[in-house]
């Protein structure tokens, strides 16, 4: 009794405090502009903006109804070949107007801006791009992962090409072919927010040794590295997935049954059990680079829920890659 | 009447229930619920330049009646945080709002009509507009209604930007 006295006691301190916590944040209506037009605006909770936890809102101008802390946010507007802007904005202030001044010469070679001609040639670098059988590694079928292979490569130099007619050619690289290769690109990457990429003031470069460095550089042109991976089910795994849920059934029957006759009752209760989620997905991640200086010009990644032999989703995936690829990588047009 | 008797052993009270639950079910369109979001506020001059705001136009050819012989779906639409309908579900038809040239926010919650086993994830999408220039998003029925719900089709973006945006939105418990 003391004890459920003592609890009432405890929420009745506490309740208030935790109101007043979900109450913190208003809704408002934010309301950003950008001199000039075409930032990437960030939200930070604090000041300086840490950009690992900041949250990024988008182009300006923007307008947002979204809840707000009652200590506001610190806003951090970002355009490639300008100097970032910040203000700060509350809950009874919700606007802001911030300007960019654009970098001077001296500051981008400064902050280390590497300077090179567009590229002419695209050039795909495949990484792994293969088939991986769930719960059963190293009993992948050979002949259908090299098939898959195929498909996905052809679709994507089939897309790249319509889009950048002769000027797209496909590159085994042995360097860049290993899942500790890619690990190593991907790492080359950290610290950056990949959303941002494309805004940052000074582009983002490959953070790499001077030997791997000069790999890349030696392919040339734009280098995408792109990996694929089909995960799916083995016809034992697929099996199993529709008859673990009926064996479970017919054992709840069988038990329900015979508790209630034991007990003498006209009713029984079982459980009913589904099929666990399917397996089968496709996932692609891909870099685009600026051989010479190792700009990172774009990142991404696809999945589609689908298995590696459904050939209209593995070459949906494929050209959502090359589709995507932004235009000004070959044509010449300043992507900042 | 025998006292001890609830209402529902009675015949013409069951049927009446009845009658009553099946209005509430079939007449009473989930379409007309009213937004529980506020309505996307008419922009600002001094915010952003009339001539320079996008137009968005939101299409609904999805069948919002349980009445019908197609699959039911209610579409429920927020961009930037506001509702582009007075409507909680974006009604069959039309609908148009100006938006400032920038990221737009777009969340689009399907649902089937009544009490479906069968739900949907919700879809977030961030789209860039331009100014001055008008994009439309268009919810399609499907023709045959096997795994895919209903399609999405976006007008006036670039193939790029739009690349990785869904376009299928299937149910998301398919049981097989």
């Amino acid at each position: 009794m003391a004890l459920v006295f003592a609890s009432i006691i405890l929420w009745i301190v506490t309740a208030p405090a935790l109101a007043r916590d979900a109450s913190d944040a208003q809704e408002v209506t934010l309301q950003v502009r950008t001199d000039p037009p075409g930032a990437l605006v960030m939200a930070c909770d604090s000041d300086p903006c840490n950009e690992a936890t900041a949250t990024i809102l988008g182009k300006a101008p923007l307008m947002r109804r979204l809840p707000m802390p009652a200590t506001g946010w610190t806003l951090e507007a970002a355009k490639a070949g300008y100097d970032e802007a910040r203000a700060h904005v509350a809950p009874d202030a919700p606007g802001a107007s911030l300007r960019l001044e654009p970098l001077t010469a001296e500051e981008r070679k400064q902050r280390g801006f590497r300077e090179a001609g567009p590229a002419e040639t695209l050039f795909i670098v495949p990484n792994v791009v293969a088939t991986h059988k769930v719960g059963a590694a190293g009993f992948d079928d050979a002949t259908a992962s090299r098939a898959f292979s195929d498909r996905f490569l052809r679709s994507l130099e089939r897309t790249l090409n319509r889009r950048f007619p002769s000027r797209v050619q496909r590159r085994d690289v042995g360097e860049f072919a290993s899942t500790a290769d890619w690990a190593e690109l991907q790492a080359s990457l950290s610290g950056n927010r990949v959303e941002k990429i494309g805004f940052y003031p000074v582009p983002v470069y490959l953070k790499l040794s001077a030997q791997r460095q000069a790999q890349v550089s030696g392919i040339g042109g734009a280098v995408l590295f792109v990996r694929a991976e089909a995960y799916y089910l083995g016809s034992g795994a697929r099996f199993a997935r529709a008859a673990v849920p009926i064996l479970l059934m017919a054992g709840s029957a069988a038990a329900g049954a015979a508790a209630a006759g034991a007990a003498g009752s006209p009713v029984f209760v079982y459980g009913v059990y589904g099929p666990a989620p399917n397996q089968d997905f496709l996932h692609a991640q891909y870099f685009l680079v600026h051989a010479q200086t190792g700009e990172v010009m774009w990142v991404g990644q696809v999945d589609a829920p689908a298995h590696f032999e459904n050939d209209a989703a593995v070459e949906s995936v494929a050209r959502a890659i090359g589709d995507g690829i932004p235009q000004g990588a070959l044509a010449g047009a300043d992507l900042h | 009447m025998n006292p001890l008797r609830t209402p529902f052993e009675s015949p013409r009270a069951l049927f009446l229930s009845y009658v009553l639950f099946a209005s509430m079910a079939m007449g009473g369109c989930a379409t007309e619920m009213m937004a529980t979001k506020p309505a996307y506020p008419a922009l600002d001059p001094a915010f952003v330049n009339p001539a320079d705001a996008s137009t968005f136009q939101l299409e609904n050819q999805l069948n919002d009646s349980p009445m019908a012989m197609s699959a039911c779906v209610l579409v429920e639409v927020s961009v930037d945080g506001f509702s582009p309908t007075p409507k909680k579900f974006v009604p069959q038809g039309t609908h148009k709002l100006q938006l400032p040239p920038g990221s737009h926010e777009l969340v689009i919650q399907p649902s089937f009509c009544g009490n479906s086993i069968y739900y949907f994830n919700p879809i977030k999408v961030v789209v860039d507009t331009e100014p001055a220039k008008t994009y439309s998003l268009r919810f399609v029925p499907n023709a045959a209604f096997a795994n895919t719900a209903f399609y999405i089709v976006y007008n006036g973006w670039s193939r790029q930007a739009a690349a990785a945006w869904p376009r299928e939105v299937k149910i998301a418990n398919p049981l097989f």
